[in-house]
């Protein structure tokens, strides 16, 4: 692209209607991201009937806008009231409610606003810079390839255990089954449905479970002591991550930005994959990996930037191949080709204007939410810190309508109220929810993807060490389950 | 209750039940083959991952109950204290309120009317002041309406 297209297409996106619409799309993904149980792909997709009346630059304008917006916002609810506003922020509970928890609200909420910037902005480069080769990379991926990242992903279900490592494993496997209910992915047969249609569809999961144990376990001497101290806390507190801090965990979360980039760049795996893969081996290979999940700064930076890199990935794979990254880039195709475009290697020689427009727009969505998200951290964190009832009655509202919007179906509904009364009782009984989210999450990527790759090489198991790639990843998952325990006896032997 | 169900013995006994019910129902389901035979090797089948699963189940079940065997009562997580106790009231009776609301939702279709409704019933619960309860009921209810029924469209019709 010459410099001459991307001034043009600098002019185009600060024209004021354009500034105007994206600013629009940031404050409702913003809304969107932090209400639990509505997602990134459900704004898109709601968003996008909306944006055909509107010229090119405007709409798109508006959805980067959302995307980028929504992704970040998931970790607001997350750190404020321990429910993900997105699948994409489950990690981001883990560090990011303890640290609320310990008054540290404020900053919690500034290290997710500057970290998932640092995240996209960082992709945004490497989608200018390298997309291509990340293209030609990631084309290479095929059904082994993706079977091991699964793998890679579901090998962090130890890290997510919170300690008993048991009950960790039982759920985790409990939800890879429950994502097997509906239709088979290969044969097409209905599995566990009882006749049902709307199961079909497979199960969504929200954290309806969370309310009833908060009321159940209330102590309210306890939570007004709390609450005090919170606030005490917020009124003292700074929002802004102090700059030493920031330029320490610079190279770590840069890694982790270009780790997400590439999974982003893979064709169906997101920022849920991305987050826990980044998260997981961040703790497994930090000095301070034993406060990762109770209040660690780096932990919640490291899932703040995996969530946001995983956009100019996936952004990679839709512009360069006309391949989804993701699903909202699935509905993003749809909305090119409704405005005549042609996703593939034309859109940066023929629509090379727009393409640049489309760049520059994301890193002003980027831009745009790291001003909104640190200049209203501390309202945010206020207008949160209100009585837990008041949450509890929000919440409880919001999943019936989150999990209504999933699949407009009433089915779904009724399944969130099941797993919030299962729930409930997964946590009375001291068992890790994580897990359970990580298995139903990636159980259908690694189903599908080992049986296919098991039935294009005739049943051989050999396949998955064959393909290089696969082999690689392997080597991978096995070297991040060995490297820990060497370094702990090696730390053993020198105490 | 015996000092022996009083730790993990009865989640890995509920797993372990859960586990051996996911495998009856995979060996006796139609079109539910674990591997299905090709001209060379056999391959898996709709089955494969839920039979997995569910001996996965047994095994971790089985350890659960052990361990839980093992405790012997020194561990007990329903140990209420009397605000534990009526708190779980409270929460049955906000579990009773999402049952009736999804019944009269399903009856009506007046699902905005009913948020409201469940919204003041849920604040009532908590011991909110009415004009608190008001306002919350109002503004939740209205922000519902306004982003979902007004801008997205979407109709909540079951």
């Amino acid at each position: 692209m010459t410099a001459q297209v991307w001034a043009s297409a600098l002019s185009t996106v600060c024209q004021p209607l354009v500034i105007l619409y994206l600013i629009v799309g940031v404050l409702l993904g913003i809304c969107i991201g932090a209400l639990p149980g509505l997602s990134a792909t459900m704004g898109i997709a709601l968003l996008t009937p909306i944006t055909f009346w509107l010229p090119k630059a405007q709409g798109f304008a508006m959805m980067m806008g959302l995307w980028n917006a929504a992704i970040f916002a998931g970790g607001i609810t997350a750190i404020l009231i321990n429910t993900p506003g997105t699948p994409a922020s489950l990690t981001q509970s883990f560090d990011g409610y303890a640290m609320y928890k310990q008054g540290k609200g404020g900053l919690a909420l500034g290290i997710n606003t500057v970290y998932s910037f640092i995240g996209g902005i960082i992709s945004i480069i490497m989608l200018m810079l390298f997309a291509q080769p990340i293209a030609e990379f990631t084309i290479k991926f095929g059904s082994a390839e993706y079977f091991m990242i699964a793998l890679f992903g579901l090998s962090m279900m130890v890290a997510v255990s919170g300690g008993d490592v048991l009950k960790g494993l039982l759920l985790g496997v409990v939800g890879i089954f429950l994502s097997t209910i509906g239709i088979d992915p290969i044969n097409g047969t209905m599995r566990f449905t009882f006749g049902s249609v709307d199961l079909g569809a497979g199960i969504n999961f929200i954290r309806t479970a969370e309310v009833l144990h908060q009321i159940y376990t209330r102590n309210k001497e306890q939570e007004a002591a709390e609450h005090e101290q919170r606030k005490h806390n917020l009124a003292l507190g700074r929002v802004l991550p102090p700059a030493k801090q920031t330029l320490r965990l610079l190279p770590r979360t840069g890694i982790v930005s270009l780790i997400a980039t590439v999974i982003g760049a893979i064709p169906a795996a997101g920022g849920d994959i991305s987050a826990v893969i980044c998260w997981g081996n961040s703790k497994k290979f930090s000095k301070e990996g034993d406060k990762y999940g109770h209040g660690s700064e780096e932990g919640l930076a490291v899932s703040s930037a995996a969530n946001n890199g995983v956009i100019g990935g996936a952004m990679i794979t839709m512009l360069t191949l006309g391949l989804p990254g993701d699903s909202v880039t699935a509905i993003l195709l749809g909305s090119l080709t409704m405005y005549g475009l042609q996703p593939g290697s034309k859109m940066f020689t023929e629509n090379a204007d727009f393409t640049a427009q489309v760049m520059l727009l994301m890193i002003l969505a980027n831009i745009a939410f790291l001003i909104i998200g640190l200049l209203t951290a501390k309202v945010t964190a206020k207008v949160l810190n209100i009585a837990q009832p008041t949450v509890w009655a929000a919440v409880s509202i919001l999943c019936i309508v989150g999990s209504y919007c999933i699949g407009n179906s009433f089915t779904d509904v009724i399944i969130m109220l099941i797993m919030g009364v299962v729930g409930f009782f997964l946590k009375v009984y001291n068992f890790p929810t994580g897990p359970l989210v990580l298995g139903l999450l990636l159980g259908p990527t690694m189903e599908s993807n080992m049986r296919r790759a098991l039935t294009l090489s005739r049943g051989s198991w050999s396949y998955f060490l064959t393909q290089p790639i696969s082999c690689v990843i392997l080597v991978l998952v096995v070297l991040t389950f060995c490297i820990p325990l060497i370094m702990d006896a090696r730390k053993k032997r020198k105490s | 209750m015996k000092k022996s169900l009083k730790g993990d013995f009865i989640p890995g006994l509920v797993g372990l039940i859960f586990g051996l019910a996911v495998v009856i129902l995979t060996l006796t389901g139609n079109d539910m083959a674990i591997l299905i035979a090709k001209r060379r090797g056999s391959v898996p089948g709709p089955g494969f991952f839920p039979i997995v699963c569910g001996a996965l189940m047994i095994l971790f079940g089985l350890a659960l109950v052990i361990r839980g065997l093992r405790q012997n009562g020194t561990v007990n997580y329903f140990d209420m204290t009397d605000e534990m106790k009526s708190n779980a009231k409270i929460a049955l009776l906000v579990l009773s309120g999402l049952i009736v609301f999804m019944i009269l939702w399903k009856l009506t279709n007046y699902f905005i009317p009913l948020v409201f409704v469940f919204a003041i019933y849920l604040n009532l619960l908590f011991k909110r002041s009415w004009l608190f309860t008001i306002i919350f009921s109002v503004v939740l209810t209205a922000f519902i309406y306004f982003l979902f029924v007004r801008g997205f469209s979407v109709t909540f019709k079951v």
